[in-house]
């Protein structure tokens, strides 16, 4: 195993950095959530790295996109916190608005369905064919053609304004003192 | 935003995102601890082999541990490779329903036409993403008699794995339970598992209305379980009673429901935990919850259990919010219920997928912060305990050190004003009710409320998401 291992930590001390950009986005741009990811996944292809056919790095990929999607099943205790009163605050005006854009894109796809998530971030970050991406995702190519499409036309309808890809709109929730209140 | 754009947007958005200093050494310890765990595994499954083996066989195997221990197709090694052959696979049928022709027929039919080989496992063995399965051997059923569930039988049977680009084969053993679907009546394999994997579902299975019948297999390696958790109804603090699980011809058959519990509540375990067992956020040895069961319409809704969907919410007290500490908030909250007994360190929130307005992936944890006039800050939150939410406030001081942790008891969602929290100064309560109007007045989409102390104060008005307003009076 000493080739393996040192193989392996080669490859983790290389490839990480690459790999966790890819857990962001899969994980809607929360950074612990996606080292949490990704060191899970890169723990559980340790005890078969050797078996592993080809590159790593795509087995990898799909393992991230895989496990992303069944993210929930994990009894993980991690909380992304989310501040809804930012919609009751005045706007934050971005100095560079590439900035904002970035930061739109992520926003957006956090609020796609993780399959349909996975699916984006494979095909338009890591590059992936449909047929490519429809075996790492298990799944078959009109599967992948379809949650393309419909994961498509809910980014662009969360960036051009509407929050919600067809879902009902979340109310934003302060604490409002009654008159007179303290 | 057409693709490309997209795709340079993506880039864009992870250009910052680089490992945190220590990940490689994080990961490297992670990966020794996750193949010293599955080497633990594998001994005990070899011991319990060996034991349910008996006779001369065993006696033979255990004078020589080493040669079974490193036979290349009986152990699953730390390389990955799992067992490719099982004494099970060759056994007669046991249980009562062991000499049962046309019952054995159904479930043999049952399991020959499910789909039971997961494409994460094929792809995980094999390194490969295209893969051949196929049987290596015939189906043995293993057992087979009657549950409070109703008809079950265990089946086991062996399957080949090979690359569709050619290389070499591998041979796995599936074990897989066939039951009687509550709500269709149709036999149906409820739940399977690939021997010997330690990173999947092992050998327990539930099923029937709530997954309240529970058949552990012997060589899972668990002995005992605890069917749900109890909850002092003064305290709040949760506590679990353990028992042993009655295996009688290598399976166990528990029904949940005698003990207050079901698939959603129960946890097994190798051995009795320690009374002062601490939280262990992913206990590598326990087995729990079971999946929610097919029949459960508000898969991927909001959880009904649960007052609030929304994954965390966090409120102005009437002087303002503090928002750079709101991520404290939470965490002080959650370790404060932890080191206090107030949660199941077993079992967790089930996350909310696909809710509508809520961001996917999201967990349905939710906290009101509020300062308190002595300057501390009260945290209010729900935790689910069972199957039920229950309330909690954690006082902590500026520095977020833990004060005290209060018990608001349980919480039914179906309340038109289901949380209602006195605050520990008297000055008054915190009310919430997700999605309604709250107060009077023109003010409209506020469904958290502080009501200050105030004796002609006694009652709340609570519009509902229709529109319709009701007077809820508050706890003298």
């Amino acid at each position: 195993m000493g080739a393996s291992q040192d193989d392996f930590e080669d490859f983790v001390a290389h490839r990480s950095g690459a790999l966790l950009r890819t857990a962001f986005l899969l994980c809607g741009g929360d950074q612990g959530a996606a080292e949490d990811l990704l060191q899970d996944v890169l723990e559980r292809a340790f005890p078969r790295w050797h078996r592993i056919a080809g590159p790593p790095e795509p087995y990898l990929r799909a393992a991230l996109a895989n496990a992303a999607t069944n993210r929930w099943r994990a009894r993980s205790r991690r909380v992304a916190e989310t501040v809804l009163l930012e919609a009751h605050q005045p706007s934050v005006v971005a100095h560079d608005a590439a900035i904002a854009d970035r930061d739109q894109v992520v926003r957006a796809l956090a609020k796609v369905p993780p399959k349909m998530r996975a699916v984006l971030v494979l095909r338009f970050f890591d590059d992936l064919s449909e047929a490519q991406a429809a075996a790492a995702m298990g799944c078959s190519v009109g599967t992948v053609k379809s949650q393309t499409s419909r994961g498509l036309a809910a980014l662009r309808k969360v960036m051009d304004g509407d929050e919600t890809p067809g879902y009902d709109a979340p109310t934003i929730r302060t604490l409002v003192p009654q008159e007179g209140g303290s | 935003m057409d693709t490309h754009e997209l795709s340079a947007a993506l880039r864009a958005a992870t250009e910052p995102i680089d490992a945190p200093p220590g990940f490689t050494e994080k990961v490297r310890h992670g990966a020794r601890r996750r193949v010293l765990r599955r080497r633990y595994r594998v001994c005990a499954t070899v011991l319990a082999v060996l034991a349910i083996a008996g006779g001369l066989t065993a006696l033979s195997a255990h004078l020589k541990p080493e040669v079974a221990a490193t036979h290349p197709d009986n152990k699953a090694s730390a390389t990955g490779k799992l067992p490719s052959d099982d004494p099970r696979l060759h056994e007669a049928t046991k249980g009562g329903f062991a000499q049962n022709q046309s019952f054995h027929n159904q479930v043999v039919a049952v399991w020959q036409s499910s789909d039971h080989m997961p494409i994460s496992l094929v792809q995980a063995y094999s390194g490969a993403t295209n893969v051949d399965i196929g049987p290596a051997g015939p189906v043995n059923e293993y057992w087979a008699g009657n549950t409070p569930g109703g008809p079950v039988a265990v089946l086991l049977q062996a399957f080949s794995l090979r690359p569709a680009s050619g290389g070499q084969s591998t041979t796995v053993v599936e074990v897989g339970l066939v039951a009687r679907n509550f709500s269709t009546g149709e036999l149906t394999l409820v739940g399977h598992a690939t021997v010997g994997d330690s990173d999947r579902p092992s050998e327990s299975f539930a099923f029937d209305i709530d997954n309240k019948t529970m058949l552990t297999m012997a060589e899972s390696g668990f002995h005992v379980y605890s069917a749900a958790p109890t909850v002092d109804p003064d305290t709040g603090k949760v506590t679990r009673q353990w028992l042993d699980l009655p295996y009688v011809d290598g399976v166990a058959v528990v029904d949940l429901a005698e003990e207050h519990g079901d698939g959603n509540t129960v946890v097994e375990l190798p051995q009795r935990p320690d009374a002062t067992h601490s939280y262990l956020p992913s206990n590598p040895n326990a087995r729990s919850p079971f999946q929610p069961v097919s029949g459960n319409d508000w898969a991927g809704k909001p959880d009904p259990r649960l007052a609030w969907p929304v994954q965390t919410v966090v409120c102005a007290p009437p002087s303002g919010v503090d928002t750079a500490n709101l991520p404290q908030q939470s965490t002080v909250f959650d370790n404060a219920l932890h080191a206090g007994g107030y949660s199941d360190p077993y079992v967790h929130h089930p996350p909310t997928v696909g809710t509508p307005g809520v961001p996917a992936d999201s967990e349905s944890h939710w906290y009101i912060g509020c300062r308190l006039a002595n300057g501390n800050m009260l945290i209010l939150g729900e935790e689910l305990v069972g199957t039920i939410g229950r309330l909690y406030a954690v006082t902590a001081d500026r520095d977020g050190r833990v004060v005290s942790v209060g018990y608001g008891g349980p919480i039914n969602p179906s309340d038109l004003l289901p949380v209602q929290y006195q605050l520990p100064d008297g000055s008054g309560w915190l009310v919430a009710a997700y999605g309604s109007h709250l107060g009077s007045g023109a003010v409209s989409g506020n469904d958290v409320l502080a009501v200050p102390r105030d004796p002609n104060t006694t009652s709340v008005t609570v519009t509902s998401q229709h529109g319709v307003p009701h007077t809820v009076d508050l706890p003298p």
